[in-house]
C-alpha cells in the first residue's frame, strides 16, 4: 500500500504552498514521523512528517509551488511488493490571484494530475479478515457489496432509503414499466392489422401506475433477499466519513470502524438556474414517476435518453409533448444519423421537438405553466426538466478526510481507488459514464481492488439502451467519434424494412449501422435501432470487447428470422456485400 | 523552583505564556536556544513562550536562493562587521542588528486552531497595535509580508512550524537600526520598496524600556494569554 504525501492545508484561507527542501532523497528510506519535507507559506516553514515507513518518491522537485491537496511524493509502504510505480506531472498555469506570495502575474507550476497509478500489492490478503463498509445500495453499492461478500469479506451496507437505489426506484425499472404499459396500449390500435377485433381499449393510468409498483417492489424484495443471503449487514440511515476507517450513521451516531470504503452515493437530477425552476407543477423525473393523473399537456426540458423516454410515454398515454433541447440533436451523445432518424419518427408520432432551442423562462397563467423557449410561448400543465443528474456528495463528508472531488464527482484513478488510500467511489458519483450496468461493473471492480485483487476498469465496450420504440441500442463510437479518430472508416447500413422478423412484428422503422477501424476491420461501434435493439446491442458488445473484425461479426451464423440478422446484415454491407439488400452499381 | 523543571502543563489550567527578556544574544546561539525551547514546549514541559531580545548584525538566508537578494559583495558585509547566518525561517533575506526588536514566539499551535495564516496575522495585530500606541498608522498589504508605514516596511515577520504544529522565529520590529545595512540586501526579496523604523517615523528615539511591556501587553492581548517573565537563570545549556 502506497501512502501519498499532499500538500497540507494549514489554514484557512491557504490555497497553494512552496516546496522550501526535500530532507530526504528520492529512493531514501523514510520512518514514519520522519521529517521528509519542509514546505512554505507565507512567511511561514513547516515540517511535514512521513505518513508511513518504507521508501520515498518524490513527485514534485524543490522550489515548485502546489495548490493544497495536491500530490508531492509517495511513501511506498512496507509489507506489500510493487508491480509498478507511475505517476502524470503536468504543467499547468495557476492564476495570480492563486498563487499565494508576491505573484503580480500567473506564474507556471507543477501541478501533479491524475493520482499515483494504483501500487498493486502482491502479498496475499485474507479478506475475512477485513470489514468492507459501502456508503449506498443502488446499482453501484449494491452489487459492490455482494462481490466482497462472496470474496469473503465481513460487509456493512448502508442506505438512507431503499435498496436498489435510484435505478431500481427512481430510475430504470418504473420508467421502463411505464413504457411498457405505454407501448401495448399504442400496439392495441393496431390490434386489426394482426387480426384480432376490440371493442373499446382504454388506458387506465391508476393500474399503470400500481403495475409500475408492483414491478418496483417486487424487485427491492428480491434484492433484499440477495443481500441478505450473502451474510450483508444493511444498516439503514445515511453514511458519513469520519475519517479514511470509520464510517459515522448519521441519524444513530453509530460509528463504524471499516478497512476499506466504497462510496456509492449516486446522483440526484439536475435543475437549470432560469426563472421559474421552482414554481409548482416543474417537475423532475423524481415526481414524474409518481404522478397521480395525467396532464394534458407537458413541456420536456431536455432531449436526452430521461427526456426522449418520457416523452414517448407520455405520449402514447395522449398526453400532448413538446420537448426542447439545446444542443443540435436530441440524444446528443448517440449517433447522429441515429439520433435524426429517431426524432423523425417521432415527431410522426405527434411529438413536436425543437433542438437548438434554449428554454429562457417559465411563468404562471392560472393554474398552467408558460414556457419560453426560443422565440415561442407553450402553455402547458406540466413541465419535465430533465437537463441531467450530477454526482451526489453532500454530507458524505469528503473533504473531512482528503477525498478529492472535481466538478462535483469524486476523483478516482483506474482501479476506482480515490486520493484516500483504501476508499474507492464508483458508479454516478464518479461520473464517468452514468449507467447502471456501469456502476454495477465498478462495483465489482472496485470490490477486487479492495480485497487484493487487482483489476483496472475499463470503458471500452459500454452498451447504451433507450427504451423507446423503436428501440435504440448502441456501443461504441458514433460515426463522428470514429472519424475523428481514425480518418478513413468503413461502415454498413442494414435498413429493418429488409429483415423479415422486423416484418413479421410489424415493426420496420429503424436501421442497423456497423462501423469499422480501416486497418483490421476491427468493429469499434455497432449502432441499432429496431425492436428489441436493448437486447440485441449485447451480441455487439461482445464483440467489441472481444476486438471482433467485420469479417467475424459478418461470418457468424445468425438465427432465421430474427432480428439480430440485421447486424450480420450491416457487417456484410461494409463490404457491398449484404445479402438481403438489392444489387448497387459498383462504382 | 524553576519553571524549567519537568512539570507537565495542564491543558485545563488557566492559560499562560511565559516572557523571556534578553539584551544582545548572537544568531546562532539564539537558534540553539529555540530549538531547546521548541523541544520542551512539544513534550509539554514549558508553557508557550515570547522571548525578546537584539542580535549583533547579522544578515539571515533561508533557501540558497534567497542569497541572490544580498546585493553588495560578501567582503562588504564582512568589512561592516555583519555576518552571515542560514536559517531555517520561511520568508526571504533580511537584517537584524542593534536597535532593532526580535521577539521569537514558542507556541504550540495545536492550541489556537493549527492555522499558520491565522497564526501570522494575530502577529501582525500585535505589532499594529503596539504602533498604534506611538500614533503611527501602520498596516498590511496583501501582496507583501510584513507590517509596513507609508509604503515602507517596520516590521518583518518569518515564521517556522517544526513537527507536531511547535513554533520558533518569529517577528524583527525596526526601532532605530542602522537603516544603511539593510540598502546590503532586497529585504525579503523585495526590490521596489524601502524599510523605515519607529525612530524615522517619529523623528526622535524611543526608549527601549517603554516598548517591550508595551509590546508584551499587545501580545498577551492579542493571543487571549497573561505573562509571566522568567529569568534568563532560570535557563540551563
Amino acid at each position: 500500500m502506497a501512502v501519498n504525501v499532499t500538500m497540507p492545508k494549514l489554514g484557512m484561507t491557504m490555497e497553494a504552498g512552496k516546496i522550501s527542501e526535500w530532507k530526504k532523497k528520492e529512493g531514501e528510506r523514510v520512518q514514519a514521523g520522519e521529517i521528509i519535507l519542509v514546505i512554505e507559506t507565507e512567511e511561514v516553514s513547516y515540517e511535514v512528517e512521513s505518513p508511513g515507513t518504507g521508501t520515498l518518491y518524490i513527485v514534485v522537485a524543490e522550489e515548485q509551488e502546489v495548490p493544497v491537496g495536491e500530490l508531492l511524493g509517495i511513501v511506498a509502504v512496507d509489507d506489500a511488493e510493487y508491480h509498478e510505480i507511475s505517476f502524470k506531472v503536468e504543467r499547468i498555469v495557476i492564476p495570480p490571484e492563486r498563487v499565494v506570495g508576491l505573484a503580480t502575474e500567473s506564474k507556471e507550476v507543477f501541478t501533479p494530475r491524475g493520482e499515483v497509478s494504483r501500487i498493486v500489492a502482491s502479498q496475499p490478503i485474507d479478506p475475512s479478515k477485513l470489514h468492507v463498509v459501502v456508503i449506498g445500495g443502488g446499482p453501484g453499492g449494491y452489487p459492490a457489496a455482494i462481490k466482497a461478500a462472496q470474496m469473503g469479506a465481513q460487509v456493512t451496507l448502508i442506505e438512507n432509503k431503499v435498496l436498489g437505489g435510484t435505478c431500481l426506484n427512481k430510475g430504470c425499472i418504473p420508467t421502463k414499466a411505464l413504457l411498457q404499459s405505454a407501448s401495448k396500449y399504442h400496439e392495441t390500435k393496431r390490434f386489426a392489422e394482426y387480426g384480432i377485433k376490440v371493442d373499446k381499449v382504454a388506458l387506465d393510468f391508476a393500474q399503470v401506475m400500481k403495475r409500475k409498483g408492483e414491478v418496483v417492489s417486487t424487485l427491492v424484495k428480491g434484492l433484499e433477499g440477495i443481500v441478505k443471503s450473502n451474510g450483508i449487514k444493511v444498516v439503514k440511515g445515511i453514511g458519513t466519513l469520519i475519517d479514511s476507517k470509520t464510517v459515522k450513521v448519521v441519524e444513530t451516531n453509530e460509528q463504524i470502524r471499516a478497512d476499506r470504503i466504497i462510496l456509492a452515493t449516486g446522483s440526484v437530477p439536475m435543475k437549470i438556474p432560469i426563472s421559474g425552476i421552482d414554481l409548482p407543477g416543474v417537475i423532475t423525473s423524481d415526481e414524474a414517476l409518481f404522478l397521480e393523473k395525467l396532464p394534458e399537456t407537458m413541456l420536456v426540458i431536455g432531449g436526452g435518453v430521461i427526456g426522449i423516454e418520457f416523452a414517448q410515454l407520455f405520449n402514447r398515454m395522449e398526453v400532448k409533448i413538446t420537448v426542447v433541447e439545446m444542443l443540435p440533436q436530441i440524444l446528443p451523445y448517440e449517433d447522429t444519423e441515429m439520433a435524426n432518424k429517431l426524432e423523425s419518427m417521432l415527431k410522426q408520432e405527434g411529438i413536436a421537438i425543437y433542438t437548438n432551442t434554449v428554454v429562457k423562462g417559465i411563468g404562471e397563467k392560472g393554474n398552467k405553466k408558460v414556457v419560453m423557449f426560443g422565440e415561442k410561448e407553450a402553455l402547458v400543465d406540466l413541465v419535465l426538466v430533465a437537463v441531467g443528474r450530477r454526482p451526489y456528495t453532500e454530507g458524505l463528508g469528503t473533504e473531512k478526510i482528503g477525498v478529492k472531488i472535481e466538478k462535483g464527482a469524486i476523483v478516482v484513478n483506474e482501479y476506482l481507488e480515490t486520493t484516500v488510500p483504501e476508499v474507492f467511489a464508483v458508479g454516478d458519483v464518479i461520473g464517468t459514464i452514468m449507467l447502471a450496468h456501469v456502476a454495477t461493473a465498478e462495483g465489482e471492480h472496485a470490490a477486487q481492488n479492495a480485497l487484493g485483487c487487482p483489476t483496472k476498469m475499463s470503458y471500452k465496450a459500454v452498451p447504451r439502451a433507450l427504451y423507446t420504440s423503436p428501440e435504440l441500442g448502441s456501443v461504441g463510437l458514433t460515426e463522428k467519434e470514429a472519424k475523428d479518430k481514425y480518418g478513413q472508416i468503413k461502415m454498413g447500413r442494414f435498413p429493418l424494412y429488409a429483415n423479415g422478423k422486423a416484418l413479421i412484428l410489424g415493426e420496420t422503422g429503424g436501421m442497423v449501422k456497423v462501423i469499422a477501424e480501416p486497418k483490421y476491420g476491427e468493429v469499434v461501434g455497432v449502432h441499432f435501432l429496431g425492436p428489441h435493439a436493448t437486447d440485441m446491442i449485447a451480441e455487439a458488445t461482445l464483440g467489441i470487447q472481444m476486438e471482433a473484425t467485420v469479417e467475424e461479426f459478418a461470418h457468424t451464423i445468425h438465427a432465421h428470422p430474427t432480428v439480430s440478422e440485421s447486424i450480420m446484415e450491416a457487417a456484410l454491407d461494409v463490404e457491398g456485400c449484404a445479402i438481403h439488400i438489392p444489387a448497387r452499381k459498383k462504382k | 523552583m524553576s519553571p524549567f523543571d519537568n512539570q507537565h502543563v495542564r491543558e485545563n489550567e488557566k492559560k499562560a505564556a511565559w516572557v523571556l527578556q534578553l539584551d544582545i544574544l548572537p544568531y546562532d546561539q539564539a537558534l540553539r536556544l529555540q530549538e531547546e525551547l521548541v523541544v520542551k514546549r512539544r513534550e509539554g514541559n514549558i508553557r508557550d513562550l515570547l522571548m525578546l531580545l537584539e542580535h549583533p548584525p547579522v544578515v539571515t538566508v533561508t533557501r540558497e536562493k534567497t542569497r541572490e537578494n544580498i546585493i553588495v559583495p560578501l567582503d562588504r558585509l564582512a568589512k561592516e562587521g555583519i555576518i552571515i547566518a542560514k536559517t531555517n525561517r520561511g520568508g526571504d533575506v533580511t537584517y537584524h542588528g542593534p536597535g532593532q526588536l526580535v521577539g521569537y514566539l514558542i507556541m504550540d499551535l495545536n492550541h489556537y486552531g493549527n492555522d499558520l495564516h491565522d497564526y501570522v496575522h494575530n502577529i501582525e495585530t500585535i505589532i499594529i497595535n503596539l504602533l498604534k500606541d506611538y500614533e503611527i498608522v501602520a498596516y498590511r498589504d496583501s501582496r507583501y509580508p510584513g507590517v509596513w508605514v507609508n509604503d515602507e516596511k517596520i516590521a518583518a515577520i518569518g515564521i517556522a512550524v517544526k513537527s507536531k504544529w511547535i513554533t520558533m522565529h518569529g517577528f524583527a520590529l525596526n526601532v532605530n537600526p542602522n537603516l544603511t545595512h539593510f540598502s546590503y540586501i532586497f529585504p525579503c526579496g523585495i526590490k521596489d520598496r524601502g524599510v523605515t523604523s519607529l525612530a524615522k517615523v517619529l523623528g526622535k528615539a524611543v526608549d527601549k524600556q517603554e516598548l517591550r511591556p508595551r509590546l508584551i501587553y499587545h501580545f498577551s492581548n492579542v493571543f487571549n494569554l497573561k505573562t509571566e517573565e522568567i529569568l534568563r537563570g532560570d535557563m540551563v545549556w
